[in-house]
């Protein structure tokens, strides 16, 4: 099945080749070379991250100095949104909301799942291109759409959606709820239409792509843990984005035609009783979270998966345990999907219900513990090689921790009672899933920058960026914790409710600041980014010497990918530091000569050499060491 | 903690240095008031009392809320036209008012409530309280909306600390702009010599080390200082049960932050590339791996069995429903209700609620009053919707000669009506109101009117602000939501609720230390227990919260005893029944 399939592609392609001439249009702008959509899919996540980071620090800026008046801000916003430089409370719910949308979605969705799963998934697999490079190219613009249609809500004269990037009705189903539900939560409703319009395409050319085009001898045990993750995104994305579709359309009916899907049993302020009823909020609330919650997944799993190929690599080692790996993710993906009622422990749901919510919950933190202790181990003894990739993949691991250990807090539903929509749950799910994720991608686009655009990144630059970046981004939201244990809630627009919540004044100042200086980090990536795609050091073939398949393609990254035949796949893509070879990397494409084990079939088990650093045995651990057969290491 | 009383002290040295500045003795910033009225302090803190029971949800004197900032509002306004203003907004809007209507469309149409129940005395005494206030006088402190007492701190030293603040951020753009240029230079030697000058992996090694250790303290230090400012003990029995399932959680989840972040970074620094090394080849170990599978799973395991066992005491409490208590929760406020003598809450629904009966409470005569109004309301409107070209007319001609923002709305009214959005606005509004008689009419009518309409909500006590309950009992905060969701959070019970529309909720807890006891273990006499809400509901969601003391049963009986029926057939009350029932509420 895979040969006649890739022959198929492989004839296809090589038809084209002779006949087209690509113009501007063709080559830049309606691409179907799923290299150039990846390009697309990365500058539009960076600018709409832009976007959202620089929302907020605006925000920030509001809840450090609530008192004070920025003129600049009056400056930017106008006298409406910022009225004497003071955000106003609206406003700032309307940048809190969108902040969080372009975040997780148009970021850290798009721009990190979007721009790898299209670099790579074809490049690892060892295809021309995608199963359908024209629906690739719909969802590309299918996303781009949507960025400007969000972006344009922001805009608008009655402000963008501010009920939260949860939506919730009846909030966001009454246009005279808030200002945010009129106008502008119709447009974010559009916008998230068309968002998993793109993403449905997306997704369903990756699992084609993955399962019927990969070449010669690259069965699925032998795939990249990157595949692995991208091919689990994609089908989680798969199946939940079509059920916030179903969700999103009955929001929309409920506003604009008078259903009562969400609505029951409202007094609105300045309208009177409502004629709805017999609905219920909650139901939107199930319809969301069966997205949101996957969505996690959907985020953390691609970085997963780019982390775990940048440690292998730059440790100079396979990825200690594969095949629990792939099985991590596959548990991770399917539990993923029976747990969203965690998000809603407090909303009246049936306790009884609680409980199956709070056991599926704690039993995911198993494979996430899995994968810590995997890449930990992949470390251990590594010769590990500090480019900014393997920074940044590092403090994806750091984050994951710190986040991960929190969410065991959150996801057991008696402790959620007190926890719940605090300052904790904002410290929590931005370290785990907004900390981890975006240090992956980061980590993503410096490994794979040589493969987007054939030249090398700063090395130097990178590395201020992300010690900056992951010091500021610890001091931001560590503290945040502590003001959760103490009963601030998120989304205040200030803390004056209570005295008590003076005390934190302080620390909103440190988080702000901490917040401008990550930002302003980011500046350096920016330049590093943008100036390297013109004026960077020319990159070799193969810049980090790595086993997979996209380093053996030509850096002028063709149409087509390879020049000649597709390579042929002869072996599992972490035969780092092999013993009996010269190179600490032997690719895989390299046949296998017959007397090589390969692991991730299992043939034999690997015995291990003799140490040759005798600090490394421990006399105390002799014993365990024994029980676990380590003790010829 | 600490840093709170210092707050507060040098608020008090800020504030005593302003009196002896205005040679004042009491707290009144102003010598004449608007109203026409002789200024005197009993007038502005009554004036400060109405402020935070009936403006505060909605507006503060320095910030645009859901309202506008009425910071010099007398200012802006007559006292007449204030006066009308804040008895029946609705009627002077009606009236054609310029003023009214353009404020109304300059914060969205929110309406604001017609407070037609205040006298004379307390509407003079609430405007007094706003001019003290904007003149920064005493009782501006309290203004609760904007400046609580800590944020209040001497302006001068915010200045000074947020001077430093800036300093150090151009520092640290001036470190970052070094860094570059010595990177630069590097980068030139480099490859001007053809090799590294300096050996990356070991500076990367050695910064991982030592941010390791630094962040080590850090985290130690985030526990000293941040950690002692979190909550203090719960007051309630369960919360203590959650406390402790917290404390086994963090327990363990320290254990594991620090082996792991420690490993990685150490793991980072020992085995950091060097020229000539080899890694180990070492893909798997299955026994490894199985330990690390199980031991997360064991202690996750205790950790489901703790929470469980806590989850299902908390929200299965056999003693529920021996106390019960509504709670109402609206855009932006709480509302308690309180059963009689009866020990009863009535019965209540939605399309029962208007200006005479904020809570929708099962009461025959205010049903039966209420539907006339709502039939007038039909009719107001389909007068309206048939003079809407007389409205267009109207507006076109009083657009000459308008400019700027004022112009922009009446265009944007303009095209409202033309594109039919009015048109169909109205008609909307009519469907609810004609669903909305239907509906009390059903309620009045079938078999059910008799128990729905029991009469047990007639002497039922509305409460607003501030609720008392007593210490030591099981008591059931019963939910309701009026328009969107809010949740209700009482962090020093340790319990949180979502308050639904369409979907009743409730919270059972003991407390188990009343207010006073509170006070003095925590040596402050100001602490409180405060209701306030945790889910997103608008722009005033920040500000949304209701006072509780636990008192000790004899207190309770004397507080609540004091407390009057709200419905009660008093003759007072019968002399009134003039005062229509309108359906615009806040």
């Amino acid at each position: 099945m895979d040969s006649t399939a890739t022959h198929t592609a492989d004839a296809h392609v090589h038809g084209d080749h002779g006949h087209h001439k690509e113009t501007f249009l063709t080559k830049y702008v309606f691409s179907q070379d799923h290299k150039m959509i990846s390009k697309q899919f990365l500058i539009t996540g960076i600018v709409m991250g832009c976007f959202g980071m620089l929302m907020s620090i605006l925000f920030r800026l509001q809840l450090a100095w609530p008192d004070t008046s920025f003129p600049i801000l009056e400056a930017l916003l106008g006298s409406k949104w910022a009225p004497d430089g003071k955000l106003d409370a609206s406003f700032y719910m309307g940048l809190v909301t969108i902040h969080g949308t372009i975040m997780v979605f148009f970021v850290l969705t798009a721009g990190l799942s979007g721009t790898f799963s299209n670099l790579l998934i074809p490049l690892q697999v060892g295809a021309r291109d995608m199963a359908s490079p024209f629906m690739n190219m719909l969802s590309y613009w299918f996303f781009f759409m949507s960025s400007v249609v969000l972006t344009v809500s922001v805009f608008i004269e009655s402000g963008p959606a501010a009920g939260g990037w949860t939506i919730y009705p009846p909030l966001s189903a009454i246009p005279k709820a808030m200002p945010g539900s009129g106008m502008g939560m119709t447009l974010w409703l559009v916008s998230m239409v068309l968002f998993i319009v793109s993403a449905l395409l997306g997704g369903i050319n990756y699992i084609t792509t993955v399962l019927n085009m990969r070449t010669k001898g690259m069965s699925m045990n032998r795939m990249p843990l990157t595949i692995w993750a991208f091919f689990f995104t994609a089908i989680l994305g798969v199946l939940s984005f079509p059920v916030l579709f179903g969700g999103s359309l009955l929001l929309i009916f409920d506003r604009s035609f008078g259903t009562s899907f969400y609505l029951s049993d409202i007094f609105l302020n300045g309208e009177g009783a409502l004629a709805n009823s017999g609905g219920s909020p909650i139901l939107f609330q199930h319809l969301f979270w069966f997205l949101g919650h996957p969505e996690v997944y959907i985020i953390i799993l691609p970085a997963l998966g780019i982390t775990s190929e940048i440690i292998a690599v730059n440790s100079r080692k396979p990825i200690f345990g594969y095949t629990a790996m792939i099985i991590s993710i596959i548990g991770i993906a399917f539990l993923s999907f029976i747990v969203w009622g965690h998000h809603m422990f407090i909303t009246g749901m049936n306790p009884l219900l609680g409980l199956i919510f709070v056991i599926f919950t704690l039993i995911i933190a198993v494979p996430s513990a899995v994968k810590t202790f995997n890449y930990l181990a992949t470390l251990w003894r590594g010769n590990i090689q500090f480019t900014t990739a393997m920074l940044f993949a590092i403090g994806l691991v750091s984050f994951f921790i710190s986040g991960g250990l929190t969410g065991i807090f959150l996801g057991n539903a008696a402790i959620d009672i007190q926890l719940h929509d605090t300052y904790f749950v904002v410290a929590h799910f931005h370290i785990v899933m907004g900390c981890a994720a975006i240090f992956g991608m980061m980590a993503g686009i410096y490994q794979w920058f040589p493969r987007l655009f054939g030249r090398m990144m700063n090395r130097t630059l990178g590395f201020m960026h992300f010690w900056l970046t992951f010091i500021a981004a610890y001091l931001v939201f560590f503290p945040m914790h502590f003001m959760g244990l103490a009963g601030v809630p998120r989304r205040y627009y200030q803390f004056t409710i209570l005295p008590e919540f003076g005390v934190w004044d302080d620390v909103n100042v440190l988080i702000t600041m901490a917040a401008i200086v990550g930002a302003l980090a980011q500046l350096i990536f920016l330049y590093n980014f943008f100036s390297s795609i013109f004026f960077g050091k020319k990159s070799v073939q193969n810049p980090w010497k790595s086993n997979t398949l996209e380093w053996t393609a030509p850096v002028e990254r063709i149409h087509g990918n390879w020049p000649g035949e597709i390579p042929t796949v002869h072996r599992w893509p972490y035969d780092y530091s092999k013993p009996g070879y010269d190179d600490d990397f032997i690719p895989q494409t390299v046949p296998d000569d017959g007397t090589e084990e390969e692991v991730a079939h299992r043939k034999t088990v690997p015995t291990m050499p003799e140490s040759k650093d005798p600090a490394e045995v421990v006399q105390f651990s002799s014993l365990l060491a024994k029980w676990l057969g380590l003790r010829n290491i | 903690m600490k840093i709170r009383r210092f707050g507060k002290f040098r608020n008090f040295l800020f504030l005593s240095a302003a009196m002896l500045m205005f040679g004042m003795v009491n707290g009144a910033a102003i010598t004449e008031s608007i109203t026409g009225k002789a200024v005197d302090d009993a007038s502005i803190s009554a004036g400060k009392q109405l402020f935070e029971s009936k403006c505060q949800s909605c507006h503060a004197i320095k910030n645009k809320l859901v309202g506008p900032a009425l910071k010099d509002v007398h200012k802006r306004r007559s006292y007449e036209w204030l006066t009308k203003w804040i008895r029946n907004n609705d009627a002077l809007r009606k009236s054609g008012d310029k003023d009214a209507n353009e404020i109304f469309e300059q914060f969205n149409k929110s309406v604001m409530t017609n407070f037609t129940d205040l006298t004379d005395d307390e509407i003079a005494s609430l405007v007094m309280y706003i001019e003290d206030a904007s003149a920064g006088g005493g009782a501006a402190k309290a203004d609760g909306a904007t400046t609580s007492e800590v944020v209040a701190a001497p302006v001068a030293d915010k200045e000074t600390v947020n001077k430093i603040n800036w300093m150090l951020v151009v520092l640290f753009i001036l470190i970052a702009v070094i860094l570059f240029i010595i990177v630069k230079i590097i980068e030139q030697v480099s490859e001007i010599r053809g090799k590294d000058v300096i050996g990356w992996n070991k500076v990367n090694a050695i910064v991982f080390m030592f941010i390791m250790i630094i962040g080590f303290i850090a985290f130690i230090w985030e526990f000293y200082v941040h950690g002692a400012l979190t909550l203090p003990e719960a007051a309630t029995e369960h919360g203590r049960d959650l406390d402790r399932m917290f404390n086994i959680t963090l327990f363990f989840t320290v254990i594991v932050f620090v082996i792991t972040q420690f490993l990685l970074f150490y793991f980072a620094y020992r085995y950091r590339g060097r020229k000539g090394n080899k890694a180990l080849y070492y893909p798997h170990n299955n026994k490894l791996e199985v330990i690390w599978t199980a031991i997360p799973a064991v202690v996750l395991t205790i950790l489901v069995i703790g929470g469980l066992k806590t989850w299902n005491k908390i929200t299965n409490n056999p003693e529920r429903d021996q106390f019960n208590v509504e709670i109402f929760a609206y855009q932006f406020g709480w509302t308690a209700r309180y059963p009689g003598d009866d020990g009863k809450l009535g019965n209540s629904n939605w399309n029962l609620i208007s200006n005479d009966n904020l809570l929708g409470i099962a009461l025959k005569d205010k049903a039966e009053a209420l539907i006339p109004v709502l039939e007038q309301d039909i009719k107001d409107l389909e007068m309206q919707k048939a003079n809407l070209h007389n409205t267009l007319a109207e507006l076109r001609s009083e657009m000459g000669g308008l400019v700027g923002d004022a112009r922009k709305n009446i265009l944007s009214k303009i095209s409202d009506i033309e594109d039919g959005t009015t048109e169909s606005e109205i008609n909307n509004t009519i469907n609810n109101r004609k669903v909305q008689i239907g509906r009390i009419k059903v309620s009045l009518e079938t078999e059910n009117a008799k128990s729905f309409y029991d009469n047990t909500g007639q002497d039922d006590k509305i409460i607003n602000n501030e609720i008392h309950i007593p210490v030591n009992r099981s008591v059931t905060f019963k939910f309701r939501a009026r328009d969107v969701i809010h949740s209700a959070y009482i962090p020093m019970f340790r319990s949180q609720i979502n308050v639904v529309p369409g979907l009743g909720t409730e919270m059972v807890f003991k407390a188990i230390e009343t207010t006073n006891e509170k006070r003095a273990k925590l040596n402050d006499p100001e602490f409180d227990y405060w209701m306030i809400c945790a889910k997103i509901c608008g722009a005033a969601h920040f500000n949304m919260k209701l006072k509780i003391v636990v008192d000790t049963e004899e207190d309770y009986k004397i507080w609540i005893d004091k407390q009057s029926a709200t419905f009660a057939k008093d003759p007072k009350t019968e002399n009134s029944e003039n005062s229509t029932p309108s359906i615009a509420i806040n």
